[in-house]
């Protein structure tokens, strides 16, 4: 029997907040870095999952697997809480920053912003602006989220 | 006894009376033989946990048990499977077993003797005996490779290495070829070298024999 | 003692070595290169991650320490596995087909860009699975790692391998474009009647030969989301390796389970499911015999499909869960994502392709797209591996009327022909891609 009884889980709402944060840092003065350009790619990959609202962690067994009746149940009540906390930080930073705009739009701009943060081209200082508020917001968002 | 010309070869071939499966050129079929390619599987010889090769640990005895024979057999044979554009390194001194990538299948009036083809065979690469492939037989071809010169040779599996010539036989019968027409070779394989003379070798708990 | 950032800087060291260890075996050249360049940025970065964390900082540590135990665990679990425990041949062009469904919609959407196969072996027939790495939001990866499992004693297997399928639907909707389409045009078809909701999914489970009562209210909404899943997964399973998914899917899962009543809070029954996948096959028109004067072909098809199909009143009325009506719609939107793909979905053989591998199988010969002609001149064609496998069941089913009992090959071998023939083919292909054309002079 395992010493530790809790499954181990990765907290998106801890990664959430560390690539917000790690992101933040370095915006400005990117240098030639190459965990910038990693974080920035993990980071326009969670605004997909935000694009198309597909918050899902949902754990699976192999095809002839079988299981205890419930043995999944409770680590997926974790992720779902945590990807929910994660789904709500970021529609709260898009709702200060960027006000009634679709959710498409949000991904889309920040994205476009993000790829070129990534391959080292040039950035209007007012979308770096507004890029920064919103990682700003987020992180705070999750922050208040983690136990 | 003549060896099958190209022309009856590719006769043989097309009517899929003989299988050398696949073929990629039309280059592969010699005046009267085709060449082979190397497979995708290496067996290497090595002397680790072996004194020597004992015929003793290939008697199928149950005084000797079946974890000292597997063992006889498996520890001396360092198996490698070998990707596409990889290279298999042959060095001076070893014996590699190796299938063929075709697939060959003979009719029961045919014998098929296998040799080194001579280009590799001046770079120092021998096959290390003729093989012989009975009337009969389905599979890949196991060639025992070994290295006669001095400096390691790389090989590539699909590099053609051997070639495969094609003898008449008469009077075969099907009662002739046993169980053999319906078993398959997918392996490279070691020899059974105690086969049918256990009366000859000595096992490990000799019965009722006194010295 | 060690406190908890010393330890991780020291497991940090621990990791690196291991990976380090791994490189001894052999993996096949691109995966190597591609899993080790990526663990070492990984490990690389979450070195870097600890070392400027205060020991304060204990949410985040937790979190370093999670993910540098999944990186150790991923990278022990492919040391183990090298050439030689599973099918590199299959593993290689089931890669293709990973690698097509794991774009986003259209080929062009997936921001991570192409994902690492690792394929590894383990023991137990429950072995097969896709792993795929937990963690929906990343932050330090550069490609992501899929782990594909084959059980080791299933090695040549190649006939029951389709069932790899249903997992590639799972690793599918990793993917936020293919994700949300699949959720919109072929999920939503699933979940009307008993999947609609947890009242009717009670009621359907009443009515099974099973003690209702020991499902909880928590379990139900668990099965409601699961089944759903599992029960596209199969389709998508389907639609990628046509009707050899049907008899791996039937084979192995009868394995486990051979009543098929058993009813998981992630899995539903085998009945549930093969009663769908029996109804798509109808809706596709896979089940048609061939009209051929090749009675090893005819035959082969008429009982492949006769041993999968139950009598009349095998599969009980209660198994139901989806209508004919419902699993069309689901194909449907599944044909209209798969198709941009390219190679993704499985195209039946023409007939004269089938026959030609089945003839093969029946006279021992691995079925591959190789013939000689005149003056010796070979004729080289592509073959998709999908064929080579339903040629094999066919020819399994199809010797059984035409061949002694003695005579018969087993099952083994004919798997050992088809694992062999996907290797030749992919050997063609080489040969083929490199432009030659098996002409004089072109060796």
């Amino acid at each position: 029997m395992a010493i530790h009884s809790l499954e181990r889980r990765s907290d998106p709402r801890v990664v959430c907040g560390l690539l917000a944060s790690s992101v933040l840092k370095r915006l400005g003065h990117p240098g030639k870095d190459e965990d910038f350009a990693v974080f920035l790619r993990n980071l326009i990959r969670l605004l997909e999952l935000y694009r198309f609202g597909t918050f899902s962690e949902h754990k699976h067994r192999g095809i002839l697997q079988r299981g205890p009746l419930g043995a999944n149940k409770s680590s997926d009540s974790f992720s779902s809480e945590a990807m929910s906390a994660v789904k709500d930080a970021l529609e709260q930073a898009h709702k200060e920053v960027f006000g009634d705009q679709s959710s498409e739009y949000v991904a889309n701009y920040l994205t476009g912003i993000f790829e070129s943060l990534e391959t080292g081209q040039h950035v209007e200082p007012d979308d770096l602006e507004l890029a920064r508020r919103f990682l700003e917001v987020l992180n705070v968002r999750i922050q208040a989220q983690i136990r | 006894m003549a060896a099958l010309s190209r022309t009856q070869i590719v006769e043989r071939l097309k009517r899929r009376n003989l299988v050398i499966s696949p073929i990629f050129s039309s280059q592969q079929i010699g005046p009267c033989s085709v060449d082979l390619r190397l497979g995708n599987i290496a067996l290497i010889v090595r002397a680790r946990g072996l004194s020597h090769v004992d015929p003793a640990n290939y008697l199928d005895d149950k005084a000797s048990g079946e974890y000292r024979r597997e063992l006889g057999r498996r520890q001396k044979l360092e198996r490698h499977e070998i990707q596409f554009s990889e290279p298999l390194l042959v060095h001076p001194g070893t014996l590699i077993l190796v299938p063929t990538l075709e697939w060959v299948k003979l009719p029961k009036d045919l014998q098929g003797i296998v040799t080194a083809r001579s280009s590799w065979a001046r770079e120092g690469l021998n096959i290390a005996t003729a093989t012989f492939v009975d009337p009969g037989y389905k599979g890949i071809v196991t060639l025992e490779l070994s290295n006669l010169g001095q400096i390691p040779i790389a090989l590539y599996p699909g590099v053609r290495i051997a070639q495969i010539a094609f003898h008449e036989v008469s009077g075969s019968r099907d009662s002739d070829l046993g169980r053999s027409q319906f078993n398959m070779s997918f392996e490279p394989s070691a020899g059974e070298i105690a086969k049918d003379d256990s009366s000859f070798i000595p096992t490990a708990q000799p019965k009722g024999v006194s010295r | 003692m060690l406190q908890a950032k010393e330890f991780l800087q020291e497991e940090c060291k621990n990791v690196e070595l291991s990976l380090k260890e791994a490189l001894r075996y052999e993996y096949g050249r691109s995966r190597s290169k591609d899993f080790y360049d990526e663990c070492t940025y990984r490990l690389q970065n979450l070195k870097r991650q600890i070392d400027a964390s205060k020991a304060s900082d204990l949410p985040e540590l937790e979190e370093y320490s999670t993910l540098l135990s999944s990186l150790s665990a991923l990278i022990t679990r492919i040391e183990r596995s090298h050439l030689g425990e599973f099918s590199w041949p299959f593993a290689d062009s089931l890669e293709l087909l990973a690698r097509a469904v794991c774009q986003g919609v259209n080929g062009k959407d997936e921001k991570y860009g192409a994902p690492i196969f690792a394929i590894s072996a383990e023991g137990g027939l429950e072995a097969y699975e896709l792993h795929i790495e937990q963690g929906a939001v990343n932050f330090n990866f550069k490609r992501r790692i899929f782990n594909i499992v084959f059980p080791r004693t299933l090695k040549h297997h190649v006939l029951l391998h389709p069932i790899l399928g249903h997992e590639l639907g799972h690793a599918a909707t990793t993917v936020p474009s293919m994700d949300d389409a699949l959720s919109r045009m072929v999920l939503t078809r699933l979940e009307e009647g008993p999947l609609e909701s947890e009242a009717k999914l009670t009621s359907w489970i009443d009515n099974t030969p099973t003690d209702s009562t020991k499902y909880t209210a928590d379990m139900i909404e668990e099965m409601l989301y699961s089944w759903t899943e599992e029960l596209f997964c199969d389709l998508f399973g389907l639609m990628l390796f046509g009707p050899s998914f049907v008899a791996a899917h039937y084979s192995l899962l009868s394995a486990i389970d051979p009543r098929g009543f058993d009813l998981g809070d992630e899995h539903p029954p085998n009945m549930t499911r093969f009663d769908m996948l029996l109804k798509a096959v109808e809706i596709l028109g896979w089940q048609k015999v061939p009209k051929t004067g090749n009675a090893q072909l005819r035959v082969g098809v008429e009982r492949f499909w006769k041993s999968l199909n139950h009598a009349p009143g095998a599969i009980p009325s209660w198994a139901t869960i989806c209508t004919t009506e419902q699993i069309q719609g689901a194909l449907e939107g599944l044909k209209s994502i798969l198709q941009p793909l390219g190679v993704a979905m499985y195209t039946p053989p023409a007939k004269d392709v089938l026959e030609h591998l089945v003839e093969s199988l029946h006279n021992r010969i691995p079925p591959i797209g190789n013939s000689v002609k005149d003056d010796g001149v070979p004729e080289l064609t592509d073959l998709d591996f999908r064929s080579i496998l339903y040629a094999g069941w066919v020819e399994w089913h199809g010797q059984a009327q035409s061949v002694a009992e003695s005579a018969r090959m087993s099952f083994s071998d004919i798997n050992r022909l088809c694992d062999r023939a996907i290797l030749q083919q992919l050997a063609i292909d080489l040969w083929k891609k490199t432009g030659r054309t098996g002409t004089l002079g072109a060796d």
